[in-house]
């Protein structure tokens, strides 16, 4: 490259200003050690020594969603608990039977998103499709996502899915808490929760469930493990469960309670802080490539012999030209 | 300048007997596009609630790291002024041109919803605590940029046509003014590139559960940086022994031989983080299970990275056209197998009953675009002047 020093200080310049443009993005949002909590946050609180495996939450989620929901004569159907099923497109929930060992009695173990208090689906969303509500609730808006399906990579508990079958307007889609759009509290609970005759589900702030949920272990140490599933792993999740048998023997998954993005995000914004990392290094670059310029660079006759072969273009293009005509005719 | 080379345009029949098992795997490719587009993603791939991450992913980050050749070229080229490697920079540029276009189109293959690929150019959905918000604004700027510095290269093509003296003047014009203003695009280029090469190693480290610890890893993003300026130069010699070989022309081996000697040490650099990380994260016990894992990951380790370094140390196979494009294939297949064990082989989600496989489309419109690239290449040499011919054999 042959520049003349002043031009060359000022394309730098603008380089810099592109490359602050180009890492805005990276840094905007600051990190944080630990995601905040809030005490407004909604949650379920399952107790899973309760269910019978009815199945009239998955009715009253398919009905909720506007998905087909099973009939009575459906619901009376054991066959289903035959093989796992997971949460899908098409339901936001699913119950399952888990044989535990050494436990004859069935333990039925309701599926669906768990409301992260730290979401690595929001963590990974791109274009903010995936969000955390003031109620809690992580939401997805379909009109800002362009399909990546990130969100679902990123799940430690695997619970968004995705609608392959729709060719124009697939949609992720999850348990959304029965929130209504703005992410306002419901006046009510969720479907699953009002149509639970068992009060195995137990809806409120997650906070108060959290303490309920210890109270409960302590009054009946016997019938619980000492184990709250929801309250730590993967950073803390709204939807919270209690157990007569350990958690691994009924599939759930053994996460640390360090939250995935807590990790990926710092590293992000170490590398991006302030957007000086980023600019600095197109700056090295850019000093770089002005310190080491050649000699001849600064004299004026060399100067309009720009990148590698720039000079003999004119006369180059033109004989190419010409030897394409020569070839065409 | 030691010696004086031009580009020029090559004067070669475009629609060579070479080309043909090209031109049926790109109407193979668009006619699995095509399904893809009319029939959805449950009809043409086996994506799955499961891996919803496919072979068109592991693609996209593939031709991303394999086009690292023209920002590290530019580098070497234009900031560091090695003008020895000028002549390389043109095909570096469009490898990386055609690289990240067809990155895009794969991308785009990929996306459900396809039309929304610019939400991320909108503010108010910008995400930056996204790996992937930071690769798709920075690809969608280096993209740009590597179309601004194809700018001169364009418009030298019909300088001097004198049966369109318009086009003439304005490309003329047009290629004064660019040429002006070339430097910030190329720092900006390589300034670019390693932050995005780095952020797509990133966007796995967000899942610790479901990458296997041999590829997880807190430095995700620096080995995938040093992988991709590790692969750059093997990918320009590979490219600029083959393009001119199918072009009829003598690869320019003294050139592409000083330049090859700089890959062993960068393939070093990569392969000494890369044990640096096992040893200090201990991970090397997951060697010791005989797994589809720890197989792929020597593979990868030892025969895409080792042995290149080696090869590609040896006087001999550096002085071989052959030799050398083969040492060079294999460093690039290294990064790759390094990118498809991190998106998929080492990719195990909970609650799987069986691996992920891609389909029949999948691998259709892969490799249709890959052929579309080595076919696009060609085109672009014999429209554009694109390779630097010596002027001793420039003798057509």
């Amino acid at each position: 490259m042959n520049v003349s020093r002043r031009e060359f200080i000022r394309q730098t310049g603008a380089a810099g200003l592109a490359g602050s443009v180009v890492a805005l993005g990276g840094g905007s949002a600051q990190a944080s050690q630990h995601a905040p909590v809030s005490h407004d946050w909604m949650g379920v609180l399952v107790d899973l020594t309760k269910c019978n495996g009815c199945r009239r939450c998955e009715a009253a989620c398919q009905q909720a969603a506007g998905f087909p929901f099973p009939t009575p004569q459906e619901l009376e159907d054991r066959s289903v608990f035959e093989s796992p099923r997971r949460p899908g497109p098409r339901a936001y929930t699913a119950v399952n039977a888990a044989r535990s060992d050494g436990d004859v009695r069935r333990t039925y173990v309701k599926l669906n998103c768990m409301h992260c208090n730290d979401p690595a689906c929001v963590s990974a969303c791109l274009v903010g499709a995936m969000r955390k509500e003031a109620n809690g609730a992580v939401t997805y808006n379909a009109w800002k996502c362009m399909g990546c399906r990130y969100c679902m990579v990123a799940c430690p508990f695997q619970m968004p899915t995705y609608e392959y079958d729709n060719v124009l307007t697939p949609q992720v889609r999850k348990c959304t808490l029965c929130t209504q759009p703005g992410g306002q509290t419901a006046a009510q609970p969720p479907a699953c929760v009002q149509a639970c005759p068992k009060e195995c589900l137990l809806y409120g702030k997650r906070s108060d469930l959290i303490d309920r949920a210890h109270e409960k272990i302590r009054e009946a140490p016997q019938l619980y493990v000492d184990h709250v599933y929801g309250e730590h792993e993967a950073g803390g999740t709204s939807w919270l469960y209690l157990s007569a048998v350990p958690f691994e023997q009924l599939g759930f998954l053994d996460l640390s309670s360090a939250a995935p993005p807590r990790m990926s995000e710092s590293i992000q914004h170490g590398v991006f802080k302030y957007f000086i990392p980023p600019i600095a290094w197109v700056g090295i670059l850019g000093l770089s490539m002005w310190l080491t310029r050649p000699e001849q660079a600064e004299s004026p006759r060399d100067s309009n012999a720009a990148s590698d072969s720039a000079a003999p273009a004119r006369q180059n293009g033109r004989t190419s030209a010409r030897k394409r005509e020569g070839a065409s005719v | 300048m030691s010696h004086q080379e031009m580009a020029v345009p090559i004067r070669a029949k475009l629609f060579s007997p070479g080309v043909r098992p090209l031109l049926v795997l790109m109407a193979i490719g668009i006619v699995a596009a095509a399904y893809r587009f009319f029939f959805g993603l449950r009809a043409s791939t086996n994506l799955s609630q499961l891996y919803p991450w496919g072979i068109w992913i592991i693609a996209d980050v593939s031709f991303i790291a394999i086009a690292a050749g023209g920002f590290t070229t530019a580098a070497i080229a234009h900031v560091f002024h090695r003008h020895e490697f000028h002549s390389l920079a043109r095909p570096a540029l469009i490898t990386a041109m055609l690289g990240y276009t067809f990155a895009c189109v794969a991308l785009a293959a990929d996306l459900g919803r396809y039309y929304n690929i610019w939400h991320p150019m909108l503010p108010s959905m910008w995400q930056g605590n996204s790996a992937l918000f930071e690769v798709g604004m920075c690809v969608m700027c280096y993209v740009t940029v590597l179309y601004i510095e194809f700018v001169p290269v364009f418009c030298e093509r019909f300088i001097g046509d004198l049966r369109h003296p318009l086009l003439d003047r304005v490309c003329s014009a047009v290629h004064h003014s660019a040429n002006r203003v070339m430097a910030v695009f190329i720092v900006l280029g390589v300034g670019i590139s390693c932050l995005h090469q780095s952020s797509l190693g990133h966007v796995m480290a967000l899942v610790p559960t479901k990458l296997h610890p041999l590829w997880h890893s807190p430095v995700l993003a620096l080995l995938f940086l040093l992988s991709a300026i590790a692969v750059g130069f093997p990918t320009v010699i590979f490219a600029c022994i083959v393009g001119p070989r199918s072009l009829k022309l003598e690869p320019d081996m003294k050139t592409l031989g000083r330049l090859a000697r700089y890959a062993p040490v960068l393939l070093s650099i990569y392969l000494a983080a890369k044990l640096a990380d096992m040893v200090i994260r201990g991970t090397f016990v997951h060697l010791g299970h005989v797994s589809m894992q720890s197989l792929f990951f020597i593979v990868e380790v030892a025969g895409g990275v080792a042995l290149p370094i080696v090869l590609l140390s040896m006087r001999r196979v550096r002085r071989s056209p052959g030799l050398l494009a083969l040492a060079c294939l294999l460093a690039m297949l290294g990064v790759v197998l390094n990118r498809v064990n991190v998106y998929w082989i080492g990719y195990s989600p909970p609650f799987a009953t069986h691996m992920y496989f891609p389909s029949l489309a999948e691998w259709a419109l892969t490799v249709g675009i890959v052929a579309g690239i080595a076919f696009l290449w060609r085109a672009l040499a014999i429209w554009f002047p694109v390779m630097g011919v010596p002027v001793r054999t420039r003798a057509v």
